[in-house]
């Protein structure tokens, strides 16, 4: 068969998937719902396994959709490795995270609608990944962000769910905004939005180009949550937490690398300094708030934020293979810990305070396996997959800026281990806190259950051997024989890295197992755990525009908040959360001024000009529609006081009136005439 | 009987209009059925234009030519009018899109109980206009059903309009004879201008939109003559001429500053008035200023495309954030319309194929969308007659089917791809991008709109529809579910708007060939 063929018919099917739910919402049983998503999702993974199987070479296929004067925008597929890879990936995480749901959403209301999201989803990110241009990139870039709205604000009684999903739509609009002068601006540029043709030109490297390169980006800063767009993704934690894994954490979110991933070709080295410093200031500006976190899923939602900030640091440096290989694994293992946080929400009935917690090793302790698992491939342990990926970015970065003439630049990989030694303590952190504190009972080894079983894969994808034959080079990956991976020197920044990250989780342990006080005392003695990257939207700025805006207090950071944070966020008050956090009061500020000025200026001097006809003709009637009428008067000096006459229907009226145009069309004829 | 189809949208609607007002009393409560039944004819007929259309040819179809008005003023030349119909690729889309709302006002206006007879003759008679407008080729009969809209309306908005109706029918017809006036000094200056291409000694002034475009037929000397260098206060009377056209067809658009009729309108006007003002008679403006502003004026119009864009953005931003600060549902709305009509000036000033395609789709869009948005209002106000946003909340619990139209048009109307906003917008932002006429900062400017509509329209529908049920007390509990009629209406719109957004080629393929042929003629 066609690669065409089998992915329109796997569109087709997700798309069917989600009108059928969404249709017979009321009549299917929840067993029939989660066996029609299910079977779409299974075929679907296989049709893409076949796509694996019979990929020879990259194929663009393409059907006209609309033609306009010279240029023709067309309907294009683009099949090379990257999508494939992707095409695969979104649907073994979907199918995995619909297996997870039909426990977790069991007995949920309007639980056909959220299969049918899921499946609107799933097609949206296979469309997204497969176009071939920037017009249907952008097009299927909407409907993922559409869909995320959906499923954050599911449970759309609640004010907080839907605050989120506002928040995120907007986010994602702002940067969308971006994306579109960009892609505006490559037309311009360029006459054609086809990925294939515009690769094949050769782009001067110019100003333009630069300016190009970076609204693009503004697409991935919105969808991938880059510094300062970055606040929408923490929230949109109110969304149910299998859709967290799905999409707020393996695939949509990833969606920005993969765009930079695809127009790699246009990124300047100039854009390509301005993108890896976001990334590298995102990912370590999220890992520090990730540690003060006490809400299970912010600290996976801050984790995911720092990841893809490194994601788009290598990305900017142009290691575009190393950030998809680290894109691909993350899938595997944040997916995984988003799920064992589901797991865990539901096993402490929907609670996600981590104080509330501990003791859980003892009574699930096949989660906890997994969680050492996912959490040594996130922390970049070694034998995991992460280590491979993560090492392969560092050092790429490393290297780069090694390279570079300004020594500043070392800054940017510098963060990036920061971030990467942080993420290690906030991962022990966690585990210490969920699985290891509270009171001592035997361990008790269940048979898995439905929630674990789905972890298995996601598991056996975490390890080393499923991408390397050799668990310390990630230069031997198979993954490199897709997507080459160049040697990387100076290994031992790796190794370093490694040091520290295994210093940071004892650290962490010893800090929330032992209670002991260090090293975090200090740090809250001056207030600086407070300088998390959202601290100044959620804490600082909301409560100072709108009253305390904090939704959970304890839950956004500690209630003893006193030091410098507050004279740093002073400044990031005023300059971003203004506009961006309570877009819409401020917004509505701005308006109510803006619609004063329409009422009293604009209206108002029609209204003056009016007053002021009718003062030349008549005196006295001051109503409303009697100075109205009487401007209808003057212009047309015939129609006698219309008001309540002109209501009644009479044929003579129109006559009257067409009376009055024939004149004034007569008079003009004569005076043009005289001219 | 295919030869006179044109003539048959104009005159059928004129015919039945006359039915009605003599039906006797007892059979006045028909009077809808009649109005819906030619409602239905004419956009059957429209489909049928649309799908024999050849968009492959340039020119005009389904031509009718009859001489109707010849002055013969001696020595002076002949002056002569006709009656002359016929449709390109520019016009047919408007002429579906009015079937496409009439019929919708048409349905939404049956549970109109209040002297039926008259308000379906008005019904019918602005039907019939409004079809006139968009198959006139003839100056003189475009500016005559033109105005002929205006006085259907007044009365529509003035006698069935909500409390402060005469306000605003008054305003409106003020508004729009000030435009009226301004065309008017146009086709007059034109008609003594141009000369019909025939073998006669004395000149034979026409009004004929074919020779008013070319450069040719204009009287050397003459007021309009291109090469002419009459002046008046120091500005060539061309470039006065179309700023007067700018203005005239801005009023109808409306672009800012001379939109402040319409939320009043709006506001006042029953739900199918608002519904056939929104959804057609504001595209009129736009026609008018593709056909005549800048068909007639191009290098004036190219001189001023700045200016046009300009129009265009301010309407885009101001009307959004006017947009936002609204609490009723309504003018939250009508103020959207502002916004989304900036896109079509906007399209017009990149002068490329992007841009005019897409300025048309713009309109053909937001034809459907802001009728969906004018009906969406109308099942709150027919249940509770209030239309304030903070009297409501939780409605998605209550409501489903209605959210779900709801959730159709506010995504639509935000610029979601798969519905027809998108491709509308899109392209005339794509247009004004790779125009070389524009700076880029034009487009740049106006693609905050589409952030901004995704505020006002998504916070709206985040305080009406989620949470938990409440209505204000004061307003009775009658929040019941979409009954057929609206489901239909509303849901056959967002069918409609879905398919125009998917499938784009089905206008596009029609509008293409003559947008070409179009620029070619301005010397784009």
């Amino acid at each position: 068969m066609q690669a065409a063929q089998l992915i329109f018919s796997n569109l087709t099917a997700y798309l069917l998937g989600f009108a059928l739910l969404i249709l017979f919402r009321n009549k299917l049983s929840e067993t029939l719902t989660n066996l029609l998503s299910i079977f779409i999702n299974l075929a679907g993974l296989i049709l893409s396994i076949l796509l694996i199987l019979g990929f020879q070479n990259d194929q663009v296929l393409r059907f006209d959709w609309v033609k306009m004067g010279q240029s023709s925008f067309e309907v294009s597929l683009l099949v090379n490795r990257l999508t494939i890879l992707m095409f695969t990936l979104v649907q073994f995480i979907a199918l995995l995270v619909q297996v997870f749901s039909t426990k977790y959403m069991k007995g949920e209301l309007r639980f056909s609608n959220y299969f049918s999201y899921l499946n609107l989803f799933v097609f949206s990110m296979l469309g997204l990944v497969v176009s071939g241009n920037l017009l249907f990139l952008f097009v299927f870039w909407e409907l993922v962000g559409f869909c995320s709205y959906l499923l954050i604000g599911f449970w759309f009684e609640k004010k907080s769910a839907t605050d989120a999903s506002l928040k995120a739509f907007l986010m994602n609009r702002i940067g969308d905004a971006g994306f579109l002068i960009g892609i505006g601006l490559v037309y311009f540029q360029f006459q054609t939005l086809d990925l294939t043709e515009l690769s094949a030109l050769n782009a001067t490297n110019n100003s333009l180009l630069t300016i190009t390169a970076l609204t693009l980006f503004c697409g991935c800063m919105g969808k991938s949550a880059q510094f300062p767009l970055q606040v929408w993704l923490p929230d949109a934690m109110e969304g149910p937490t299998p859709v967290s894994a799905l999409i707020h954490a393996a695939t949509m979110v990833a969606a920005g690398i993969f765009l930079l991933a695809r127009i790699d070709f246009i990124i300047t080295p100039d854009a390509g300094i301005v993108i890896a410093t976001i990334g590298a200031v995102t990912s370590v500006l999220a890992a520090y708030s990730a540690i003060f976190q006490f809400d299970i899923k912010k600290v996976l939602a801050y984790s995911t934020v720092s990841q893809l900030g490194l994601l788009v640091m290598a990305m900017g440096v142009g290691a575009t293979n190393v950030a998809i290989f680290h894109l691909f694994t993350h899938a595997f293992f944040k997916a995984g810990l988003f799920l064992i946080a589901g797991a865990v929400i539901h096993h402490f009935h929907h609670k996600q305070d981590m104080r509330e917690m501990g003791g859980l090793l003892k009574s699930k302790p096949w989660l906890a396996v997994a969680y050492i698992i996912f959490g040594a491939a996130l922390a970049g342990l070694p034998l995991s997959s992460g280590f491979l990926s993560k090492d392969a970015v560092i050092l790429s970065v490393y290297n780069w800026a090694a390279g570079q003439s300004n020594p500043l630049l070392m800054l940017i990989p510098l963060m990036g281990i920061v971030a990467s030694v942080m993420t290690a303590f906030y991962v022990a952190r966690q585990f210490t806190m969920v699985f290891l504190r509270g009171d001592d009972q035997k361990i008790q080894w269940k048979l898995p259950d439905l929630f674990e079983l789905t972890l298995i894969p996601l598991l056996l994808a975490s390890f080393w051997f499923m991408h390397s034959a050799n668990p310390l080079s990630f230069e031997d990956s198979y993954f490199s024989s897709w997507f080459a991976i160049e040697h990387q020197q100076n290994h031992w920044v790796a190794y370093t890295l490694l040091a520290f990250a295994v210093l940071a989780m004892l650290l962490a342990y010893l800090r929330f197992k032992k209670e002991k006080t260090f090293p975090l005392s200090l740090w809250q003695k001056i207030g600086l755990e407070h300088f998390g990257i959202d601290h100044f939207y959620v804490k600082k700025v909301a409560p100072a525009l709108v009253g305390n805006h904090c939704p959970a207090d304890e839950l956004c950071l500690e209630p003893e908040s006193k030091g410098i944070a507050d004279v740093v966020s002073s400044f990031d008050t005023k300059a971003l959360d203004g506009i961006v956090n309570e877009i819409g009061v401020s917004q509505k500020n701005l308006s109510k001024g803006l619609h004063n000025f329409d009422n009293g200026i604009v209206d108002g001097s029609v209204n003056l000009l009016i007053k002021g006809v009718i003062g030349l003709g008549k005196t006295g009637s001051f109503m409303d529609t009697k100075l109205v009428d009487g401007l209808i008067k003057f212009i047309s000096g015939l129609v006698e006081q219309t008001g309540k006459q002109l209501r009644k229907i009479q044929s003579g009226q129109i006559q009257s009136y067409l009376m009055v145009l024939i004149i004034i069309f007569v008079a003009l004829l004569i005076f043009l005439a005289s001219l | 009987m295919t030869d006179y189809l044109l003539s048959i949208l104009i005159f059928l609607p004129l015919l039945a209009g006359f039915i009605v007002v003599l039906l006797p009393k007892s059979l006045e409560p028909k009077s809808k059925f009649i109005a819906l039944a030619v409602s239905i004819i004419n956009l059957l007929i429209s489909i049928y234009l649309f799908r024999a259309f050849d968009g492959s040819a340039t020119g005009y179809q389904f031509m009718e030519q009859k001489p109707w008005i010849n002055l013969d003023l001696g020595n002076f030349g002949t002056f002569s009018i006709q009656y002359l119909l016929g449709v390109d690729g520019i016009s047919l889309p408007m002429v579906l899109l009015a079937g496409i709302v009439m019929l919708a006002g048409a349905v939404s206006s049956m549970s109109i109980d209040r002297r039926p007879k008259a308000f379906y003759t008005f019904f019918l008679l602005l039907t019939s206009s409004i079809f006139g407008c968009f198959v006139s080729l003839d100056f003189f009969l475009f500016f005559l059903f033109f105005e002929f809209m205006l006085l259907p309306m007044y009365f529509l908005i003035g006698i069935w309009g909500g409390e402060r109706r005469e306000y605003a029918a008054m305003k409106f017809i003020i508004y729009t004879l000030v435009g009226s006036v301004f065309i008017l000094v146009v086709m007059l200056a034109m008609g003594l201008s141009v000369n019909a291409p025939m073998n006669s000694e004395t000149p034979t002034f026409t009004f004929d939109f074919r020779h008013l475009a070319d450069a040719k037929n204009y009287i050397s000397g003459s007021v309009l003559d291109q090469s002419s260098s009459i002046e008046w206060l120091g500005w060539p009377v061309r470039s006065i001429l179309f700023i007067l056209l700018l203005v005239g067809f801005g009023i109808k658009l409306p672009a800012v500053p001379f939109h402040t009729w319409l939320p009043d309108a709006h506001v006042e006007a029953p739900t199918s008035i608002s519904v056939v003002l929104a959804g057609i008679l504001l595209k009129v403006g736009g026609y008018g200023f593709l056909r005549i502003g800048i068909g007639f004026f191009p290098e004036e119009a190219l001189n001023f495309a700045p200016w046009i864009a300009g129009l265009g953005v301010v309407s885009i931003i101001y009307g959004a954030f006017n947009a936002i600060a609204q609490d009723d549902l309504k003018k939250l709305i009508a103020y959207s319309s502002v916004s989304h009509m900036g896109f079509v000036f906007l399209g017009f000033a990149a002068f490329n194929n992007e841009g005019f395609n897409g300025a048309i789709y713009q309109m053909f869009s937001h034809g459907l969308l802001s009728s969906m948005l004018f009906l969406v209002v109308g099942v709150i106000y027919d249940r509770t007659h209030n239309r304030l946003i903070q009297n409501y909340r939780g409605l998605a619990g209550k409501m489903p089917l209605y959210t779900g139209a709801v959730i159709i048009a506010f995504f639509g109307s935000l610029g979601l791809p798969g519905i027809s906003g998108f491709i509308g917008e899109f392209f005339s932002l794509l247009g004004g991008f790779s125009s070389p006429h524009l700076s880029k900062w034009f487009p740049s400017i106006a693609v905050l709109g589409i952030v901004l509509s995704a505020v006002y329209l998504l916070w709206a529908l985040q305080r009406m529809f989620f949470g938990n049920f409440w209505v204000n007390r004061d307003l009775k509990d009658q929040m019941h579910d979409l009954n057929i009629k609206e489901s239909i209406l509303l849901y056959g719109l967002g069918a409609l708007a879905i398919l125009y957004g998917v499938w784009p080629a089905l206008l596009l393929d029609v509008t293409n060939k003559s947008v070409e042929f179009f620029l070619q003629s301005i010397g784009q």
